[in-house]
C-alpha cells in the first residue's frame, strides 16, 4: 500500500534537514533526486545519518540502506512505506508499544 | 639466579589456569612444542634462524615447514569447511604463539591468507568457500590484493577495475602492495565494478593463480620494507585479464560492505597477535637486566628498571584485556563490533609500541644491535610498526569511530546494560557466525555500560575505586563534548580536539575491559578475576595516557613494584605474560 502523502512529506522534510546539516548547507540547496554522495555524504556521514534515522523513526536499519537508496526521494519513500506498514501491523495487533 | 630483592609473593591469580579451549585437532600447546624454545641456539626455528632470515629479507623456510606440518593454515578455515576456526580467542592464541617468535612468519605464512579468505567466509558461495578452504588446508597461499598507493585504506576510491563483458569480467589496473603475490596460489582481488561515487561500486574476486592464457599480469618490483622485512611486498599490474563470471564474491556492489563486515575479524585479531611481540620484548629485557650489574649493584635493584618492567607487563595485560573482550564481542555482540574492532585496532598497537620504546631504554645499546643475544628485540620492534598502519591505519580507524560517537553519547553510554559474558575471558563461546557481522551503526555500547555499572557499585577511597570514578567522569565529559560535535568534526578534516575525543574514548573502552574482567570474571575461571593489583595498575597506566592525577606517587610506585615482581615470577616459571599465563618453552 502506498504511504500517505503527509507522512511522506514529513519524512522527506526531515531527511532534507538532516542531509543539509551534514552537507553543511541550507535545506533549500538539497535536491531530493540527487545522490547523497554528491553532497559529500560519503561513508563517514552514512553512519551518522543511519543512526539519526534509526533513532528518529525507531527503526533498526543498517547503513547499507543509504548505499542502496541513494537519494532523499528514494529513502523517504522507503521509510514512509515502512512506517505505514508498522502502523497497520500495530493497529491489527491492537498493540500500543509493540509496532509503534 | 635471582637478581631481584625481597620475597616474591605469588598472587592468587597466578596459580589459576584457563580451561583449555575446545577445538578440533592439535592446538596451541602442540604448536609451541613444534616450534620449540626460541632462545635455544640449536633450535632450527629459533631466534638465530629468524634473525638470519630477516637479514636476508626472506621468510624462514624452517619456520614455514614447521607451520605447514602443524597445519597452521587450518586455523583460518572454519570448522564446517574442515579447518579449526570457530573461536576468536583460539585464533589469537595461536597467532600470538607465532608472533612472539617471528611476526613475519605469522603474517606472511598465515594471517595474510586469512585476510583474503574472510571475504569468502563472509560473502562467498559454497564453491568459493570450499575452493579457498581446500587451498589453505593444502598449505597453499591466497593473497589479499587490495592496496593501491593512491587510496591507501579508502576502499571506495579504489580504481583497479573489473568490467563485466557478459560471460565474465575483465581486470585492469595496478595494485601496489600485495603480500607475496608470486608465491600465492590464488588471489582475492578488490576491484571497482562500476564508476561513480559511493560504496556500492566494488567487489572482491576470487582468482586462482594467473595463467598466461587469460591475459597479462605483470609483477612489479618488490617494495623493500623496514619492519616485517621477510614478508615480500610485490605489486601486480593486470591488463585485460579475463576471469569467469562466478569469480565475483557475493552480489555486485557488495565489496565495501563485505570488507567492513569481515575485516572486523582480522582487525581484532592483529592487535591480539601483536601482544606476542611485547611478550618477547619484555622477556628479552628481563633476561638482560637480570644478568647485569649496574652502579655496583644488580640492575634489577634500580628503581627505574623495576618500574619500566612493571609498566610494560601492565601494558601487555591492558592490550590483552582489550583485544580479548573485543574478540568475545565478535561472538556475543556483533552489532557493536563495527566500532569496537576499530577501537582496538586504533589504540592497542600504539600502547604496544610505546611499551617497546620504554623497554628499549632498559636494554640501551642492545635495543639497537642486530647481532648478539638480544638482537631479537630490535627486529621485533621493527616488526610491530606495521600493526599500526597496516590493515586499517590509525586514521582509518578514527574515521570509522568518530561519526558514531555523537549518537552513542546521546543514547548508549549511560542507558545501557552490561553483558557479563563479554568479560569471561577463556569461557564458553558459540562458533563465530560470519552472517552475524554487520557494517553497523551500533545503538548500544556494552563496554561503557559496564564501566558505568561497575563504577556505581564500586565507589570507594581505594586507588581502584578512585580510578573507576575517574573513567566514569571522563565518559561524562566525553558525552558533553560528543553531543556537541559538528558535522565538520566528524569528517577526515576534523579538528585536533575531535581527534583527541577518539583517543579518550578508546582509553575508556580499554579501562572498561580491564574493570569488567576483574568485576565479572569472578566464578568464571578468569585467572585475574580475584586480584585487584593488576586491574588497578592497568587503570593507572591508561589514566596516565588520559592525563590528570588520581593515584599518589607512592601508590603508583607500589603498583609498578608489584607488577615487576609478578613479571619476574612469570619469567622464572617460563610463562606467558598475557592473561592466560600459559607455560611455554622459552
Amino acid at each position: 500500500m502506498a504511504p500517505s502523502t503527509p507522512l511522506l512529506e514529513q519524512v522527506r522534510g526531515w531527511l532534507v534537514r538532516r542531509v543539509a546539516y551534514y552537507a553543511q548547507c541550507g535545506a533549500a540547496e538539497i535536491d531530493v533526486e540527487v545522490p547523497l554522495a554528491e553532497y559529500g555524504l560519503e561513508s563517514v556521514y552514512t553512519f551518522s545519518l543511519c543512526g539519526d534515522i534509526a533513532d528518529h523513526f525507531e527503526l533498526a536499519i543498517d547503513p547499507t540502506l543509504i548505499w542502496d537508496l541513494t537519494t532523499v526521494a528514494t529513502l523517504a519513500h522507503y521509510l514512509a512505506a515502512v512506517l505505514v506498514q508498522r502502523r497497520e501491523l500495530g493497529d491489527t495487533l491492537g498493540g500500543k508499544g509493540l509496532f509503534r | 639466579m635471582r637478581a631481584d630483592s625481597g620475597p616474591l609473593i605469588r598472587q592468587p591469580w597466578e596459580t589459576l589456569r584457563m580451561p583449555e579451549p575446545v577445538a578440533p585437532g592439535p592446538g596451541v600447546t602442540e604448536l609451541d612444542r613444534a616450534l620449540g624454545d626460541p632462545w635455544d641456539k640449536d633450535n632450527p626455528a629459533g631466534f638465530v634462524e629468524f634473525l638470519a632470515a630477516d637479514e636476508r629479507a626472506e621468510m624462514s623456510a624452517a619456520g614455514e615447514a614447521i607451520l605447514d606440518r602443524y597445519g597452521f593454515n587450518a586455523e583460518f578455515v572454519p570448522v564446517a569447511l574442515g579447518g579449526r576456526f570457530a573461536r576468536m580467542d583460539r585464533l589469537i592464541e595461536v597467532l600470538r604463539t607465532v608472533w612472539r617468535r617471528d611476526p613475519c612468519l605469522g603474517l606472511g605464512h598465515g594471517l595474510s591468507s586469512f585476510i583474503a579468505a574472510v571475504s569468502a567466509w563472509t560473502a562467498g558461495d559454497s564453491s568459493q568457500r570450499s575452493a579457498v578452504a581446500n587451498l589453505l588446508l593444502a598449505n597453499r597461499r591466497v593473497a589479499p590484493v587490495y592496496h593501491e598507493f593512491g587510496h591507501d585504506n579508502d576502499l571506495s576510491s579504489v580504481n583497479f577495475s573489473a568490467t563485466s563483458n557478459g560471460a565474465g569480467w575483465l581486470l585492469n589496473g595496478r595494485k601496489d602492495l600485495v603480500t607475496d603475490v608470486r608465491r600465492a596460489d590464488a588471489m582475492v582481488i578488490f576491484a571497482r565494478t562500476r564508476p561513480g561515487l559511493g560504496s556500492r561500486n566494488h567487489g572482491q574476486f576470487f582468482v586462482p593463480k594467473p595463467t598466461a592464457a587469460q591475459g597479462r599480469v605483470r609483477y612489479l618490483p618488490r617494495s623493500p620494507s623496514s619492519g616485517m622485512r621477510g614478508v615480500r611486498l610485490d605489486g601486480a599490474e593486470f591488463t585485460n585479464y579475463r576471469i569467469p563470471g562466478e569469480s565475483l564474491i557475493g552480489e555486485p556492489g557488495q565489496g565495501v560492505e563485505t570488507a567492513l563486515r569481515s575485516f572486523q575479524i582480522t582487525r581484532s585479531a592483529l592487535p591480539g597477535a601483536s601482544v606476542g611481540i611485547l611478550d618477547t620484548g619484555l622477556r628479552t629485557a628481563l633476561s638482560y637486566v637480570r644478568e647485569r650489574r649496574r652502579y655496583g649493584g644488580a640492575a634489577t635493584d634500580l628503581p627505574y628498571v623495576r618500574a619500566v618492567i612493571g609498566r610494560a607487563f601492565t601494558d601487555l595485560l591492558v592490550v590483552d584485556a582489550f583485544s580479548s573482550v573485543a574478540a568475545r564481542a565478535l561472538h556475543l555482540l556483533p552489532g557493536e563490533t563495527g566500532v569496537l574492532a576499530s577501537a582496538v585496532k586504533y589504540l592497542a598497537p600504539r600502547v604496544l609500541m610505546d611499551a617497546m620504546a620504554e623497554l628499549s631504554t632498559v636494554l640501551g645499546a642492545h635495543s639497537h644491535l642486530r647481532e648478539g643475544r638480544y638482537a631479537i628485540f630490535e627486529k621485533l620492534a621493527r616488526d610491530l610498526a606495521p600493526a599500526e598502519f597496516g590493515h586499517a591505519s590509525r586514521d582509518a580507524c578514527r574515521a570509522t569511530i568518530l561519526p558514531q560517537l555523537p549518537r552513542l553519547a546521546r543514547r548508549a553510554w549511560f542507558n545501557g546494560t552490561a553483558l557479563p559474558e563479554l568479560f569471561w575471558v577463556g569461557g564458553d563461546l558459540a562458533p563465530l557466525r560470519f552472517s552475524g557481522l554487520v557494517t553497523g551503526a551500533p545503538g548500544s555500547d556494552s563496554l561503557c555500560a559496564a564501566l558505568v555499572d561497575i563504577s556505581e557499585h564500586y565507589a570507594g577511597a581505594s586507588p581502584l575505586g578512585r580510578l573507576a570514578d575517574r573513567f566514569r567522569d571522563e565518559l561524562v565529559l566525553l558525552r558533553a563534548q560528543c553531543v556537541e560535535l559538528a558535522p565538520k568534526d566528524l569528517s577526515l578534516d576534523a579538528s585536533p580536539a575531535a581527534h583527541a575525543v577518539v583517543e579518550r574514548y578508546t582509553l575508556v573502552l580499554a579501562a572498561a575491559c580491564c574493570l569488567g574482567i576483574w568485576w565479572h570474571g569472578s566464578g568464571h575461571g578468569v585467572p585475574f578475576a580475584c586480584d585487584e593489583t593488576w586491574v588497578t595498575a592497568a587503570l593507572d597506566r591508561l589514566n596516565r595516557r588520559l592525563g590528570g592525577k588520581v593515584t599518589t606517587r607512592e601508590e603508583t610506585r607500589g603498583l609498578e613494584e608489584s607488577m615487576f615482581r609478578s613479571a619476574v615470577r612469570r619469567h622464572d616459571d617460563g610463562r606467558l605474560f598475557d592473561l592466560t599465563g600459559r607455560e611455554v618453552p622459552g
